[in-house]
């Protein structure tokens, strides 16, 4: 009886210790992923699945989970258009407005003559 | 005591407060007067009743009525202090012009403070004369010898006037320049540009024209003096320049007319 329970005990404390190790390393794993890319972060992590399931084998697949865009298909992402530059057009409104002053100059002018008056 | 000293503070920053965003305000609205001159051209030297032939005409009447010393003075008087506003009036349009080149308002800088240098000495001579016939001398000085409204006027205007054809003519040249980079990005594009191309050479030759009308204008209308007037060289030199202003006027109005017909073919 003694005897069982020490063995059970040696068997729970072994299937604990499996756990924990087992948990210990599907981390390891993960964070072995991350570290092969840490500018990527999580969605590098998500992205590849080799990464996200082959625990500590993700480390060995940098290429796999760092270049994420170019595993992707073409189709995936859509391509940018590139917009033709536009062409400034001249402000005419401006150049209308300088010639509006030629007006006020040449009736400044006109009447000019008549406020000279005359000592006779 | 305490909450009245309270209510005290508190109304004290909201006076200050309301002082601070009516100052503000003021402030606001002095700047944009202030910018007015600048933007718009300033007539008032020439329209405006107070500095008009018809402001003296109430003592050239009584003077006439009644010749004495101190009727004359008044008149004199009068005759100078009228002049000497406007030319304080086209003093300040000079100097907030933007178009004029740096020797035509120095030249211009120089005529206005020579005349009214000239007519404060004249005034003061006005208020010391003690016969008629003193004072008729001075009264004719005033008109023949500074000549401020059939001259000096007419000199700053005519010649801000050159000076806004050329700034407006190289406007034209930047857009000239835009408009053909516009009318070749339409035809890259596959559009077509119609006459484009047309009127905006028939563009560029009004501008041309413009610069050509008033060539030189403004030199020989500075070089004018109150004595060219008085034998009457100065008139066919002045008519001539008004001439070409209202000639370089009117080919700007084309070269505007031909600009916008280009953004009509290439828009279309």
């Amino acid at each position: 009886m003694t005897f069982t329970q020490a063995g059970l005990r040696v068997v729970a404390a072994t299937i604990l210790v499996g756990i924990v190790l087992a948990g210990c390393g599907g981390r390891l794993g993960a964070r072995g992923a991350d570290a092969a890319d840490s500018g990527a972060g999580p969605v590098a992590a998500t992205a590849s699945p080799s990464g996200a399931t082959d625990g500590g084998h993700g480390s060995a697949e940098p290429s796999a989970s760092a270049e994420p865009s170019a595993s992707a298909p073409p189709a995936s992402t859509p391509k940018p258009t590139p917009k033709p530059t536009p062409v400034p057009t001249p402000d005419l409104d401006a150049l209308d407005q300088l010639i509006n002053q030629l007006d006020a100059a040449l009736a400044a002018d006109a009447t000019a003559t008549t406020d000279e008056g005359s000592p006779q | 005591m305490n909450r009245s000293m309270f209510n005290h503070r508190t109304g004290l920053r909201l006076t200050a407060l309301a002082t601070a965003i009516v100052l503000a305000g003021t402030v606001g609205v002095g700047s944009a007067l202030a910018a007015r001159p600048a933007a718009t051209p300033d007539t008032a030297a020439t329209t405006d009743a107070r500095h008009g032939v018809g402001r003296c005409a109430p003592l050239w009447l009584t003077a006439r009525a009644e010749p004495t010393v101190e009727n004359w003075e008044a008149v004199g008087l009068c005759e100078i202090d009228r002049r000497l506003e406007t030319l304080s009036v086209l003093q300040a349009r000079v100097d907030a012009s933007a178009v004029l080149t740096d020797v035509h308002e120095r030249a211009l800088d120089e005529i206005l403070s020579s005349t009214q240098s000239g007519l404060r000495a004249l005034r003061a001579e006005i208020e010391a004369d003690t016969t008629l016939a003193e004072l008729r001398e001075d009264i004719t000085s005033i008109f023949e010898d500074y000549r401020v409204y059939a001259l000096v006027v007419r000199q700053v205007w005519l010649v801000v006037g050159d000076d806004t054809v050329d700034v407006t003519a190289d406007g034209f040249d930047t857009a000239a320049d835009r408009l053909e980079a516009a009318i070749d990005a339409a035809e890259a594009a596959g559009k077509d540009i119609g006459d484009a191309r047309a009127h905006l050479a028939a563009m560029i030759r009004h501008v041309e024209a413009a610069r050509d009308e008033v060539d030189g204008d403004a030199e020989a209308v500075l070089a004018l003096t109150p004595a060219d007037w008085n034998d009457e060289s100065a008139q066919p030199i002045l008519r001539e320049a008004r001439q070409s202003l209202a000639d370089a006027r009117g080919h700007l109005r084309a070269a505007i007319a031909e600009a916008r017909q280009v953004l009509a073919e290439i828009k279309e």
